[in-house]
């Protein structure tokens, strides 16, 4: 850190290449974003007639926020996905971490093979993953005990969801640690083994270290994730009576701007969550810093 | 933090050649095989069944157990089925998924590398906001910002086109968070300072050692990319009108959407997702070996 | 003719700096384009392009005859990716960008919310009087305050459908009441325990709709500009409390029509009956192949014998968008499609529609069965006289849409957690009058 960039040059060369992701950043990403915030602060307020002679996008004031907050709804939402985000990211990072090491060890084979293995559930689209685990856990074809075992009942159902989960990004985050581990100079792992350390033992004491700033990146980003939770809820919503359209907050933003043309509350919704996921990433960042300073130094 | 630990490689061509970092040859670890093993098939299974299934006709899918294959004849008919399916309109679906992943997955991985590399190795003035903005991003949701985009995109009379698909994935927040921490760890000021001393100028020096030592984050934002893009659903659901300019997400869905007239077509759906998975498991295997930096990395050095 | 533009403005795209370049580029071909339609209509002799969507697989062939028969007017198909208030809420999103489609597919409960959100116009200038074509149930479906909306395409009225071998074994006949479909139920179950008769569908409004029709129910009521809404009606609460009953007693799956359990226990023959509609026939071979030529369509169970009314579930029309620049031109198109001897004809054929259109209902076309009902010859005869019973509600909300998703949440938290189906109709009811309150729509209930 502290090295990097302390010697400053005149050159333009940065600037010029931050400019086209800030600048695509800003017409895709910010004025959307100011768009989506100005539609939360409106409302359609239809006059006249049975059907409304005229319909009118209206200034709504807070009254889009205020009903999300009023409802109980929205809060259980959050719950339920606090509940999935507790069992499902502890579980992907250590076993993300665990796998990655692995792939990164002497001696481990059928490692291409494996990492294959572990990405391919990313690349199934989420167009078939509502298919593929109905057959899975439902109790008419389920090979996996879905006849004895309710894998859709009030409690399993957050193990279920977040199994889905975890079976989905778990290859994603075992290719970003996989890859900090390449980075990695060789020397540092040499110098131990010829000091006689073991495999295992250079896994944690050396590797390990050295990668926290990734680890603790996926989790952060794991952490972010998990708040923005909506594909595997959706996806296995039509299985089951379990998960409602807004079983999870971005279910209900999806609901309210993509079937009941509410994009208004749908926008409020959105920001609400948004507020909370700041806050709550912004405390997650000062530990995940808190952290990392403390095992570099 | 870990560039004070790097030094520059010292290894050998002929070292480099045998392996990259690992000594050549070694006992079987035995440990780590099989956790690698098990986490293997807990991924592989379930995305196991999409290949079965593709053995099996709309019959056969309910009517048989999930894991047992049926006949070759069902995964053929299927095929054919999927490929003739209303004049040959998945080919092309294939294909627009292509120019959507490959166009968006380079696209985004240049502009990743270029900015990581920058905020990574460069102080300048506003480049820690800068930062941290490109980072805030991350916390918008897609489904909150895709039909505004819609909206802002269709004032300009750019919807259903194939640039509405790919301009609005091209930066992605995780990606230049990726490169800028590997070009901190990855890229020595040690190097880069010896480029300048020769008089190389900042591109060259970027072009020449930057990148290439970079290649293995690229790499992994390249997949990253190209698969996020290939499977989004979201965003072309909303820029696109016009069945031709489908991805197969998009067309493969519409292809199960109970509509009360017709039957669904789920065993083409299955040879249809197969076959959409095919290009990707080529293009991980055929990256992979750029993850094996060493090589390059030692010719640099040297 | 817009789109085509548009969709040039594409190769600008593939430079780095696409963002400033794209966005140049697309200004001004939109602003061509602007100008070339506004030169369009004038010459009589040009051929108006216009854009459908509609997601019937079979509609190739109906739009290609058109093309054929009318060199002036090319139709161009959109099959959309979603259905049900995924598209509606596409077409009110795209609406407002004024990118619709000159034409659309859209199911009769969605009607009023479309011409609230404006996303439809008025044909009343473009096409003659239906009057003489459909029956009053249909008209009532698409004309509001003296204005027609679309054309009818088709009626689907309930039907029941049961496994004739099935009840054949235990000695049953198709029940008549639903008293004896309950009792029938209790019985088949008993016999096999795996056996149900049916499901209660949590997951499809409009299924519970045509019941609650059937049972006298009317959700939403107008008098001049005034909504009522009585989504918890004695008579909803009737149904409701029905099916609760066969639901606890668990001689019923609660498992949704079309989710991967249902299919599969409707292949296996666990499930020995379907509360479904005129249009199931087309889907049960990809549902239950392998129980071809066990089932056999009955009028639905009603709830005094011998009374003949019945709902529907699903049926649709066809529409003109407000985005459309040759509405003359789209209204004809319609017209032709869902109310025209040639149209119909293509439908019935390659869409497998059952037309809204009386006179149609007597077609040649519709002697022979649907491939799956081969054994019962009689099929869309019977079909003609349960459609005479049809009643709907005076007229659907004008956010359906925000019933719809409510009515699926509370009655399939109501199965998860076996709390009560009224208490859920409650809460239907509440949030519809809620959204409609807020909309500024008038609304006593």
């Amino acid at each position: 850190m502290a090295i990097a960039g302390r010697k400053k040059h005149s050159s333009k060369l940065p600037v010029l290449f931050v400019a086209p992701a800030l600048l695509l950043l800003a017409l895709f990403t910010f004025a959307p974003a100011i768009y989506a915030f100005y539609l939360s602060l409106m409302k359609v307020h239809v006059t006249g007639g049975l059907l409304g002679t005229s319909t009118a996008q209206v200034f709504a004031g807070m009254s889009n926020y205020t009903s999300t907050f009023k409802d109980p709804q929205f809060w259980s939402s959050l719950e339920r996905m606090l509940l999935v985000a507790v069992i499902g990211i502890p579980v992907t990072v250590v076993l993300a971490t665990v796998f990655a090491l692995c792939l990164d060890a002497n001696g481990a084979r059928l490692t291409t093979v494996s990492r294959l293995a572990l990405f391919l559930p990313y690349a199934v689209p989420g167009v078939i993953a509502s298919l593929l685990w109905g057959f899975l856990y439902l109790p008419a074809t389920s090979p996996i005990g879905g006849g004895v075992f309710d894998y859709f009942g009030n409690r399993t159902i957050f193990f279920t969801v977040a199994n889905v989960a975890v079976w989905g990004v778990i290859g994603f985050n075992t290719v970003v640690l996989y890859t900090a581990l390449r980075a990695l100079p060789p020397d540092i792992c040499r110098a131990a083994e010829v000091d006689g350390a073991t495999e295992l033992q250079i896994a944690l004491r050396i590797k390990l270290p050295q990668i926290a700033p990734a680890i603790s990146m996926i989790a952060l980003f794991s952490l972010i994730n998990a708040l923005q939770l909506f594909n595997e809820p959706t996806a296995l919503k039509p299985l089951t009576n379990a998960i409602t359209s807004t079983w999870v907050p971005l279910m209900r933003v999806y609901s309210d701007s993509f079937v009941n043309n509410d994009i208004y509350g749908g926008a409020a919704s959105a920001f609400t969550l948004l507020i909370m996921t700041v806050a709550v990433t912004v405390a997650g960042g000062a530990v995940a810093t808190r952290l990392t300073r403390r095992q570099s130094s | 933090m870990t560039t004070t630990a790097i030094a520059p490689g010292r290894m050998t061509g002929k070292n480099a050649a045998a392996g990259g970092s690992r000594p050549p040859r070694r006992a079987i670890n035995w440990r780590a095989t099989i956790i690698l093993l098990i986490g293997g098939l807990y991924c592989v299974l379930p995305a196991l069944w999409i290949l079965v299934a593709a053995t099996k006709s709309n019959a056969q899918l309910f009517s048989t157990p999930p894991y047992a294959p049926s006949s070759l004849k069902s995964f053929d008919s299927n095929m054919s089925g999927i490929l003739g399916w209303n004049g040959h309109i998945f080919l092309r679906w294939w294909l627009n998924s292509l120019i959507y992943a490959a166009g968006g997955g380079i696209l985004s991985t240049i502009i990743a590398g270029m900015a990581g590399y920058a905020l990574g190795k460069y102080t300048f003035t506003g480049s820690r906001l800068i930062f941290r903005i490109i980072v805030a991003a991350v916390l918008l949701p897609q489904i909150l910002l895709a039909v505004p985009q819609y909206l802002l995109l269709a004032k300009f009379g750019m919807t259903n086109s194939y640039q509405s698909v790919i301009l609005p994935q091209l930066v992605s927040p995780f990606a230049i968070y990726l490169c800028k921490i590997y070009a901190e760890a990855g890229v020595p000021d040690e190097i880069m300072e010896a480029v300048r001393i020769d008089g190389g100028s900042e591109f060259r020096i970027f072009w020449s050692v930057g990148s290439r030592l970079m290649l293995p984050a690229l790499v992994t934002v390249l997949l990253l990319q190209f698969i996020a893009v290939w499977n989004n659903f979201l965003l072309p659901f909303v820029m696109l009108n016009n069945s031709s300019l489908y991805p197969l997400t998009l067309g493969l869905y519409g292809m199960i959407q109970p509509t009360g007239g017709q039957p669904n077509e789920y065993s083409l759906v299955i040879a249809g997702v197969f076959l959409a998975i095919v290009p990707l498991a080529i293009l991980f295997l055929s990256l992979q070996r750029f993850w094996r930096i060493d090589l390059l990395s030692g010719g640099i050095k040297s | 003719m817009r789109r085509k533009l548009a969709r040039h403005g594409a190769v600008a795209a593939s430079v780095l700096a696409a963002a400033t370049v794209a966005l140049a580029g697309c200004s001004s071909s939109s602003s061509s384009a602007a100008s070339s339609t506004s030169a369009g209509p004038a010459s009589s002799n040009q051929v108006v392009h216009l854009t459908i969507t509609d997601w019937d697989n079979g509609m190739p062939a109906v739009v290609a005859a058109w093309n054929k028969s009318h060199p002036d007017i090319q139709v161009q198909l959109i099959k959309p990716t979603g259905t049900g208030y995924t598209l509606y809420n596409k077409l009110i999103t795209d609406n407002r960008a004024g990118t619709n489609p000159d034409i659309s597919e859209i199911e009769y409960q969605a009607l009023p919310e479309m011409v609230a959100n404006k996303v439809i116009i008025s044909l009343n200038q473009y096409i003659p009087s239906l009057s003489s074509l459909y029956p009053q149930a249909a008209l009532g479906l698409v004309q509001f305050q003296g204005s027609t909306y679309g054309v009818p395409q088709n009626i689907c009225p309930m039907v029941f459908f049961y496994r004739t071998d099935v009840f054949k074994k235990l000695g049953l006949s198709a029940p008549t009441t639903w008293a004896q479909y309950a009792a029938d139920a209790a019985k088949i179950h008993k016999a096999n325990p795996k056996e149900y008769l049916g499901n209660f569908d949590a997951a499809d409004p409009e299924w519970f709709a045509g019941l609650a029709q059937q049972a006298g129910a009317n959700w939403w009521t107008t008098s001049g500009s005034n909504w009522t809404v009585a989504i918890n009606d004695a008579a909803t609460q009737k149904v409701a409390n029905y099916w609760q009953g066969l639901v606890n007693s668990g001689v019923i799956s609660p498992e949704p029509s079309f989710s991967t359990q249902w299919e599969t226990d409707m292949n296996k023959g666990n499930i020995v009956g379907w509360i479904s509609a005129q249009w199931a026939p087309n889907q049960f071979p990809s549902i239950a192949p392998s129980t071809s030529g066990q089932w056999t369509a009955a009028a639905l169970p009603a709830w005094t014998a011998g009374d003949k009314t019945v709902g529907t579930w699903g049926g649709e029309a066809e529409v003109v968008t407000t985005s459309s620049k040759h509405p003359k031109q789209a209204a004809e198109f319609v017209q032709w499609m869902n109310s025209s001897q040639q149209g119909l004809n293509l439908l019935i054929k390659n869409v497998e529609v059952f037309p809204a259109a009386t006179f149609a209902q007597s077609s040649p076309e519709l002697q022979t069965p649907p491939p799956f009902m081969s054994d019962q010859p009689g099929y869309n005869s019977l079909m003609s006289s349960i459609s005479t019973g049809v009643r709907n509600f005076q007229m659907w909300g004008p956010d359906a849409s925000v019933t719809f998703s409510s009515y699926s949440d509370a009655f399939a938290s109501a199965l998860q957690n076996h709390t009560s189906f009224v208490s859920a109709l409650n809460s239907v009811q509440k949030a519809t009058v809620n959204d409609m309150k807020n909309a500024g729509f008038q609304v006593t209930g």
